[in-house]
């Protein structure tokens, strides 16, 4: 579960926006998950990526 | 009276006359009565109802009509799709609106097949997330050992069909939920070419990579399945345009391999770092294959990674949208695990999804020339048993299927789970049970079907069950 303060904010403000109302708890969680997700999606825009779709 | 475990087996016994659909469908509920469903495979019954249709087709039968391979055949039917004559609950307590009182595509033709829909078969919550017992809903047992999972999602369907208590089931899957509790439960499933069948009827949860498709004991009960469950385009599934399908699966076995090439995918093992004892479990079905006539040679499939997490962002992102209104109104009817699941569907970006549906479409094209020189690719199913209830780390991480199985759906194209020995596990009588999918181009679900068939011709691993059951 991520302590990093800028990403529970983002987070939270995200589950604010869309009117989500997740715990603390599931909040933390979620910023585990937002950390790997936003990290997980470099295979798409690679540069291998690039070259398929020109 | 001995029961039948097989669609075939039943179709056999009741067209010869020493079976009536009646005694069939009420001997199935009293052994789920009698067991308790210890599994936890049945959500939803309505006995009157299946024995009405059971009735209706001994008459039918009796007059002369024969509806075909399903002719009076009881099967389950994962709870995410309609029926008529029994709710609908994708095992939620924040179901969805618009799937009571109809029927499914699948299930209409189940019925015009002569089939009787016996039970709801239990699932993830809306085939997603993992078990949750705060849901009030059972957990989904494997009946090769209690108290650990069936797989995800179509988990009742898998374990049902295991447990005996009907010969076969449809499930969906939409990252591996047809090939996941088949593996996990020694039964073979098939997860069809993208709108080879209808999904009028099934709650949604990716409208690009949900797919329906047959869950049996063997290849053989699958291709009978399917030939009922494709036909027409179904103008209320806009995935089904142009696809009309009249071929009859179950002629297609052919018992032989002669002419066919396998590809097995030995650097996606490699990289997954498949356990040894299950890789000699697959590389002797391997080699089955090979004695049956096929022939075997080294294959990578490309872009997997890509495909695979392309595959990933649009399912989230659909499921994301399917469910958003629902979860506002409904956040704490959810378990926690599914709306967690759900909502991380929030993290991607329109970027991410516009350049996964553009990667995804670029690979058809790239899959489709790179599989030229061989029939299907082979590799394990799942390169892991089933974890045990309670463990929710290893739960979670096992919904996380491995690169080859998410991908097929991201590109639309069949793959099959037939089961291929049982894993030694320690704590466990027998082991349990391994599956090998077998994927394939756009279409070659009859290919796929004749492979798994003529090695369970040779095998008997479909047809085992626990010792204790």
């Amino acid at each position: 579960m991520t302590e990093d303060p800028g990403t529970k904010q983002a987070v939270a403000t995200l589950m604010a926006q869309l009117e989500l109302p997740a715990d603390e708890a599931e909040m933390q969680f979620l910023g585990t998950d937002f950390l790997a997700i936003r990290s997980s999606t470099a295979v798409l825009f690679s540069d291998a990526m690039e070259e398929l779709l020109r | 009276m001995s029961v039948p475990t097989s669609v075939l087996g039943a179709a056999e016994e009741m067209r010869a006359g020493r079976l009536t659909s009646v005694e069939l469908v009420t001997a199935l509920l009293e052994r789920i009565d009698e067991t308790g469903d210890a599994v936890g495979a049945v959500v939803g019954r309505d006995d009157a109802a299946a024995l009405a249709a059971a009735e209706a087709a001994d008459r039918e039968r009796a007059a002369g009509t024969d509806r075909g391979l399903l002719h009076g055949v009881p099967i389950g039917v994962k709870d995410i799709l309609a029926t008529a004559d029994m709710p609908t609950t994708g095992q939620s307590r924040a179901m969805l609106p618009g799937f009571d009182g109809k029927d499914s595509a699948v299930v209409e033709r189940l019925r015009e097949g002569g089939a009787v829909v016996i039970a709801k078969a239990s699932c993830s919550e809306f085939a997603c997330g993992t078990p949750d017992a705060s849901t009030g809903f059972r957990y989904p047992s494997n009946p090769w050992q209690l108290g650990r999972w069936a797989g995800g999602s179509s988990a009742g369907s898998g374990s049902g069909v295991q447990a005996g208590f009907f010969p076969a089931s449809i499930g969906t899957d939409t990252g591996g939920s047809i090939r996941m509790p088949a593996a996990f439960c020694g039964i073979t499933g098939l997860k069809p070419t993208a709108g080879l069948v209808s999904r009028y009827g099934c709650i949604p949860l990716s409208r690009s990579n949900d797919q329906i498709g047959p869950m049996a004991r063997s290849a053989a009960d699958c291709a009978a399945l399917l030939t009922v469950l494709t036909g027409d385009q179904d103008p209320r599934d806009e995935a089904t345009s142009g696809i009309d399908s009249t071929e009859d699966f179950s002629a297609g076995l052919t018992g032989d391999l002669a002419g066919v090439t396998i590809g097995v995918d030995n650097e996606a093992h490699r990289k997954a770092e498949v356990p040894a004892e299950m890789l000699r479990l697959f590389e002797a079905a391997v080699a089955e294959l090979e004695a049956l006539g096929a022939k075997i040679v080294d294959f990578t499939v490309p872009l997997a990674e890509e495909l695979s997490m392309a595959a990933k962002v649009v399912t989230a992102s659909e499921g994301f949208e399917v469910h958003r209104r629902n979860l506002q109104a409904h956040w704490a009817k959810y378990g926690g695990p599914t709306r967690r699941s759900l909502t991380k569907g929030a993290f991607f970006t329109g970027s991410d999804y516009v350049r996964s549906k553009r990667i995804l479409a670029r690979g058809v094209t790239v899959l489709s020339e790179a599989l030229a020189p061989v029939d299907c690719v082979a590799t394990i199913t799942l390169p892991w048993v089933s974890p045990l209830q309670g463990d929710e780390e290893t739960m979670v991480a096992r919904t996380k299927a491995p690169l080859w199985m998410n991908m097929w759906n991201g590109v639309g194209m069949p793959a099959l789970s037939a089961p291929i020995g049982l894993t030694p596990v320690a704590g466990t009588p027998e082991g349990l049970p391994l599956g090998m999918q077998l994927a394939g181009r756009a279409f070659s679900d009859g290919l796929l079907l004749r492979i798994a068939d003529a090695y369970q011709r040779r095998t008997s691993w479909h047809t085992l069950s626990p010792a204790a059951g």
